[in-house]
């Protein structure tokens, strides 16, 4: 019997229709109503759901109850047991939270979740960082990778993972934006962390190729590549992201993987950075920015990693820029140009046009890049 | 079913591979005989070759001033003969074997000229001792002329 | 859904299925195959029992592990086996884009394995083997006609190895310059076919990737960005593995000429181009064909193959070793090639797969090569037209455009409607007993799948192949679970290609196999 999580939030993606950017917040949830929104998490929860119900004799639903997962895996008629209960009309971040703790308590296989960014991050904040999770797109902002192109495709990587098709795991960025910014135009996107998500290999890796490749192996590529190329004295700004994360892990120092880290002669400087303390330590010598695409959509800058400001990027200068992708981040952007929005629309309209991109050992790509 | 296709692959970390069309009908081939061959066959075709070769090497290595110990060690189904007390050259020698529809062994003059009028002999299963004799003979007759 | 009226789709097909053991299982203690006849008793006399004389350590101690089976039995394994197995004969080979797998003449093969073929030995003196040093020298003369370049080796023994030469040479002659250390990066795009990467990266360059620019062409201002004086060369397909031909060639090897890097044209598939356009004239330095693709050499499950390698006069000193040449009255061996690579391969290269493209070029003849691009070309953009039609289905890139002898389609659509994935496709064609493949990994065009239909397939047999994917998109709208179940009707159902991956699960022996499966029984 698989024992499978489902955490609907239920207000998820209400204001996405009406024009509003996100409905964390009571206010702005009533704003939502007021402009006729409608739910929508529970119609795409359910769409995940119909993929399960081929294994549906084999698994056991736990739930919080009524719109929170209860009424969507009973109503698909799945063995569903009720963990917990929602005291309030409302559904609150909170309840996401409890909800994910006690999944986790009870040993589920997986947690299945409906929502958008801020679900995610409270998942986040609630489970341990190996616990297989995957989301259901069901909110207005997704920016984070642990959602599923679409919720049919959840519900299938669900039975594939259950079924053991599928044994791999691999990090997922959560991350989310200032909903309040965000609705006055201003973009401030967070790394907030990572969840495990099952890792469909072929649909993106080398298949029946012969090299154990994973994301890892890849990334370690680049790593071997950078710190062969470090120079003596030169300052090193390590952004956020995991494939910087592992220049760091070959260079056996400690990091930080949502914040900046600067490296001198292989050694660490300074952990977790703010853009103060960068430019306090790089001020009139030599350094060099490694970066790498946070997100789905390719940003470079101004994505996760707001330490690295205007004023950092201009100290140390363009040409000193190293971006490390891997190739299968670079080929999942289907040929849309990699992203920077600094804050500074005259640094944006410099760093506009082409960058080299280290993709592996030896080896780059020369790739446009816009605001 | 079954496809193989084309796979080459990109260097990954510092590993590099890549494979493509080269040679898989031959390696299908080889199965087959190996399978036919079974592991006796494979124990006879050994010891036949050599108990040839070694017919081949003791039957030149009568004709006067033709040395086929120039390395003593075992051999299988090659070794080296030297014509250096001919007076010679091995080029010469395959010149008139060749009037007589005959393969001479391969010129090693060029490549190891340490071993001087020196040639490269070969014999398998399908060298009768016919064949080998006819070979002795014409060496032994060219020599005499 | 547009059924024919007179359709040929065999929706009864059934591929046969024999439940073959391996070989090992059906072994019987004391069968035998051959018997090596044994020597004359003349012999056993001279020389006695040579085994005896090898040291004792050089000797097995046990038999070869080797399958004991009778002659007939060895025959109905492997004939069984080949049954199993759809090959480019059975089907309308039209799946397996970026090989062109077209129709090799069946008379060809009398040619290729006539005794005075296969049975010549590459030691024979130069005298006894005229006529094949002539074929050699005349596909040369005939590949340089086609391409515009100077000289052609035949050595290479595929399309990567060609590749490694080509990138071998670019090396020899930046050395040649003392340009040998600086100039470590070779640029190729993203729709190349991947050997050339790799070649250069086993050369020890570094490569540098370009991707498309917004109308799927390669992106020009990146290749601007790209060069230095660091820059070796460029290594490209052209039209690229997407059927697009890139319009800016010359512009492309003239930046690269300026920047002082060598061309280096991967024209293993030129099916769409042959007698249209050169080598020469797009500004490359060196080549290859592959003649197990456009020169109809079949290409045997994944060779013996050849990859003949072009190049420019200037570069013409760097070739592999020997050239065969011809001195007015005779054909002979060049080894004396001032600044050669040396050999990448044994001898001259693999001499039945040069008969066979002699054969075929010298039955079409100048007009009848162009005939092959044109109808190549032609063939492909029907089935392009068809394929766009189908529900579910695309084509990445520029697609109002014309194509050239392939395309790499999409079902990216019918994948984000349903669910069902290109894997699924691929499994479903087997049951109608049609060969479908996907695209080079890793994947750039999601969902892709690659189709070359050739010179070699009439509008009928195009016809089959698309009622096919008409059907199969079909029943992925209207009964999906039985496309992700295919396939029904083939060797095997559906199986859990995961293991693939995954070292652990490897058994490519029977050893390994034995080790790793048998074990636990």
């Amino acid at each position: 019997m698989y024992r499978v999580g489902l955490i609907v939030n239920p207000i998820a993606g209400m204001g996405g229709r009406v024009g509003l950017k996100g409905t964390d917040g009571f206010e702005a949830l009533e704003r939502a109503r007021k402009l006729g929104a409608v739910p929508r998490a529970s119609k795409r929860a359910e769409e995940a759901l119909k993929e399960l119900l081929v294994i549906s004799n084999h698994i056991k639903m736990l739930t919080y109850s009524g719109d929170m997962g209860e009424n969507e895996a009973k109503k698909l008629k799945f063995y569903t047991e009720v963990v917990g209960h929602t005291a309030r009309n409302e559904t609150t971040s909170k309840d996401t939270q409890q909800a994910a703790e006690k999944m986790m308590e009870l040993n589920a296989d997986l947690i299945l979740f409906a929502g958008g960014d801020g679900t995610a991050r409270d998942i986040c904040s609630a489970i341990s960082d190996e616990f297989p999770v995957i989301g259901i797109p069901a909110g207005v902002k997704i920016h984070s990778s642990v959602y599923a192109q679409n919720p049919r495709k959840a519900g299938e990587l669900a039975v594939m993972y259950l079924t053991g098709k599928i044994k791999v795991l691999k990090e997922a960025e959560v991350m989310d934006i200032d909903e309040e910014m965000f609705r006055q135009g201003v973009v401030f996107a967070r790394l907030y962390g990572y969840l495990m998500i099952p890792y469909e290999k072929n649909r993106v890796q080398n298949v029946k190729a012969g090299s154990p490749a994973s994301d890892e192996y890849y990334q370690q590529a680049i790593a071997h590549d950078v710190i062969e190329n470090i120079e003596e004295n030169t300052i090193y700004i390590i952004g956020p992201g995991t494939t910087t994360r592992q220049i760091m892990l070959c260079l056996g120092l400690e990091y930080s993987l949502l914040g900046v880290d600067v490296v001198q002669n292989r050694k660490l400087l300074a952990k977790d950075v703010a853009e103060y303390d960068i430019l306090k330590l790089i001020r009139g010598k030599k350094s060099k920015l490694i970066v790498t695409p946070i997100g789905g959509q390719g940003y470079i800058f101004g994505r996760g990693n707001q330490q690295l400001s205007p004023d950092v990027i201009k100290e140390v200068g363009i040409q000193n820029i190293i971006v490390v992708a891997t190739q299968t981040k670079l080929n999942s952007l289907r040929i849309a140009p990699l992203l920077v929005d600094t804050g500074d629309m005259e640094l944006d309209r410099t760093l506009n046009g082409y960058i080299k991109v280290t993709t592996g050992y030896g080896e780059q790509s020369i790739y446009p890049v816009t605001f | 079913m079954f496809f193989l296709t084309e796979l080459p692959l990109r260097s990954g970390k510092k590993a590099k591979e890549f494979v493509g069309t080269m040679s898989a009908l031959c390696g299908i081939t080889a199965g087959v005989y190996l399978a036919l061959m079974g592991p006796q066959g494979m124990q006879d075709i050994g010891k036949i070759i050599m108990q040839r070769s070694m017919y081949a090497s003791k039957r030149l290595s009568e004709i006067k001033g033709v040395k086929t110990s120039y390395f003593t060690a075992p051999f299988f189904k090659e070794f080296v003969v030297n014509f250096d007390n001919i007076g010679l050259t091995v080029e010469q020698i395959n010149k008139e074997l060749l009037k007589k529809t005959i393969f001479g062994g391969k010129d090693l003059s060029r490549e190891f000229p340490e071993l001087g009028q020196s040639a490269l002999y070969c014999f398998t299963e399908i060298h009768t001792k016919r064949d080998i004799d006819i070979l002795v003979d014409t060496l032994k007759d060219y020599f005499t002329e | 859904m547009s059924l024919n009226e007179k359709s040929f789709l065999r929706k009864n097909f059934h591929q046969s299925k024999w439940d073959e053991p391996i070989i090992f299982e059906l072994s019987k203690k004391g069968e035998r195959g051959i018997f090596v006849p044994e020597v004359e008793d003349e012999i056993k006399e001279v020389v006695g029992n040579p085994i005896e004389r090898l040291p004792e350590t050089i000797q097995r101690k046990k038999d070869p592990n080797l399958p004991e089976l009778s002659q007939a039995r060895v025959l109905r394994h492997f004939l069984r086996l080949s049954q199993e197995t759809l090959g480019a004969d059975l089907n309308i080979e039209i799946g397996q884009g970026t090989c062109t797998m077209k129709y090799s003449p069946k008379v060809n093969e009398r040619f290729a394995s006539s005794q005075k073929v296969a049975e010549i030995h590459p030691l024979q003196d130069e005298e006894t083997v005229q006529g094949m040093l002539e074929i050699i020298y005349k596909t040369d003369l005939f590949l340089r006609e086609i391409s515009g370049l100077d000289r052609f080796v035949f050595q290479p023994g595929g399309g990567s190895q060609a590749a490694l030469t080509n990138a071998s040479i670019t090396r020899a002659y930046h050395e040649a310059r003392g340009e040998g250390e600086k100039r470590n990066e070779i640029i190729t795009t993203i729709f190349s076919h991947p050997s050339n990467a790799a070649a250069a990266a086993v050369k020890g360059f570094k490569v540098i990737t370009l991707y498309p620019d917004k109308e799927g062409y390669p992106d020009i201002e990146a290749l601007k960005k790209a060069v230095s004086d660091h820059t070796a060369g460029i290594m490209i397909t052209n039209p690229e593995d997407t059927g697009i031909y890139n319009p800016r060639i010359k512009e492309f090897t003239r930046i690269v000429h300026e920047a002082g890097g060598i061309c280096s044209y991967d024209q293993a598939n030129a099916n769409g181009i042959l007698g249209i356009t050169r080598a020469k004239e797009a500004g490359f330095d060196l080549s290859f064909f592959n003649l197990h693709k456009t020169f109809s050499s079949p290409h045997g499950c994944g060779g013996p193959a050849c990859g003949a390698v072009g190049a420019k006069k200037e570069l013409e000193k760097f070739l592999p070793v020997p050239l065969v040449d011809y001195n007015g009255t005779k054909y002979y061996l060049n080894y004396d090639i001032s600044n050669s690579i040396g050999k990448v391969r044994s001898f001259y290269g693999v001499i039945p797969v040069i008969v066979r493209s002699y054969a075929w070029i010298m039955s079409l003849g100048e007009e009848g090569l162009k005939e092959v691009a044109k109808t190549a070309v032609l063939n492909s953009n029907y089935l392009f037209r068809k394929i766009l039609k189908i529900k579910g289905a695309g084509a990445a890139y520029a697609s109002d455009k014309h194509r050239f002898e392939q395309v790499r389609y999409t079902w990216e659509q019918l994948t984000k409607d349903t669910g069902v994935t290109t894997e699924d496709v691929k499994r479903r064609m087997c049951d109608f007993g049609l060969h479908y493949w996907l695209s080079h990994h890793p994947w750039v065009v999601p969902e892709p799948f690659t189709l070359e239909p050739t010179e070699s397939n009439s509008k009928d047999e195009l016809d089959e192949y698309i009622e096919a994917l008409e059907l199969i998109s079909h029943e992925v709208y209207t009964d999906p679970e039985k496309v992700k179940n295919a396939p029904y009707h083939s060797v095997v159902h559906k199986i859990n290609n995961e293991t693939f991956d995954n070292p652990e699960k490897w058994a490519i022996t029977w050893r390994a196999y034995l080790k790793k499966y048998k074990k636990k029984e």
